[in-house]
């Protein structure tokens, strides 16, 4: 389905709770993948891994990842994440802003993700995340 | 105020970046496939913004690791800011400046250049004393 002309109707898309274990081998492998130093928690930009939420929106949306182009990424890390640790998180389509030109239009689009474990029948927060995505929308009519 | 003296990473390969689709979950073809990315309009793969932001962090970590007065803290937030495409061979280099904050705290502001002495890549990282358990 080709994606609506006006992003403003999409603000409060929502995904979620998804349930992922960031267990130790998960841990590990992002800690080689980024080159981190050793340490017992994830590195601080671990729940990068934690964006089924927003691609899930953007499937939904009709939105090709091909379009899309990553501006700002901020994290507040509230409790570390521990090898084993159950997170579950969801993700909402907080706010779309349009700008249109010959072009086609840009969409700045920001995805906010809450994060929490589950530790022992108590659910803790350990992060949120707030992306910033560029939307590159071709004019209507153009293939994709 | 501290300076942290540039340290360069490894120049970004496909390899590097295979590993770190897998490990991130992040499998755009724009990262990967270099007929994706010219679909795309990109003069080739680019690596994943998350990438050099994870050694943005990795960097402030460093540093925090070396000096006394930052013992007992941890990065508590976060902030990555991508300004420019980062290719395949490119040497990515981070430095910048560390400073207290009023309630106790350091920020640490990072940038990110290329071989070019372009700013790839920008960030912040506020460090303050673990409050958990």
């Amino acid at each position: 389905m080709p994606p609506r002309s006006t992003s403003g109707d999409w603000i409060g898309q929502r995904a979620g709770p998804i349930r992922e274990k960031a267990s130790a081998e998960r841990i590990a492998a992002f800690r080689r993948a980024v080159g981190a130093s050793s340490g017992d928690s994830a590195p601080p930009t671990f729940m990068t891994t934690l964006r089924a939420g927003e691609f899930e929106i953007f499937q939904r949306l009709g939105i090709p990842l091909s379009s899309l182009l990553h501006a700002e990424q901020q994290y507040r890390l509230l409790d570390p994440i521990r090898g084993g640790d159950e997170l579950e998180f969801e993700t909402i389509l907080a706010n779309a802003v349009e700008k249109r030109g010959s072009a086609g239009a840009l969409h700045f689009l920001t995805l906010d993700t809450q994060v929490v474990a589950l530790r022992e029948g108590a659910r803790v927060p350990v992060g949120t995340c707030r992306s910033t995505i560029v939307y590159r929308e071709l004019p209507q009519g153009d293939a994709a | 105020m501290n300076v942290l003296e540039p340290q360069s990473f490894p120049p970004v390969t496909a390899e590097m970046l295979k590993a770190y689709a897998a490990a991130s979950g992040d499998s755009n073809p724009i990262h990967l496939d270099p007929e994706a990315a010219r679909r795309a309009g990109l003069p080739g793969p680019i690596a994943h913004g998350m990438l050099v932001s994870a050694w943005l962090a990795e960097r402030a970590e460093r540093f925090a690791s070396r000096e006394p007065g930052l013992e007992g803290m941890r990065i508590v937030e976060f902030t990555s800011r991508f300004r420019a495409m980062v290719l395949l061979g490119d040497v990515i280099s981070i430095g910048g400046n560390s400073k207290e904050t009023p309630d106790g705290g350091v920020t640490v502001e990072l940038q990110a250049r290329n071989q070019r002495g372009e700013v790839t890549t920008t960030g912040q990282a506020k460090f303050a004393r673990s409050t958990s358990g």
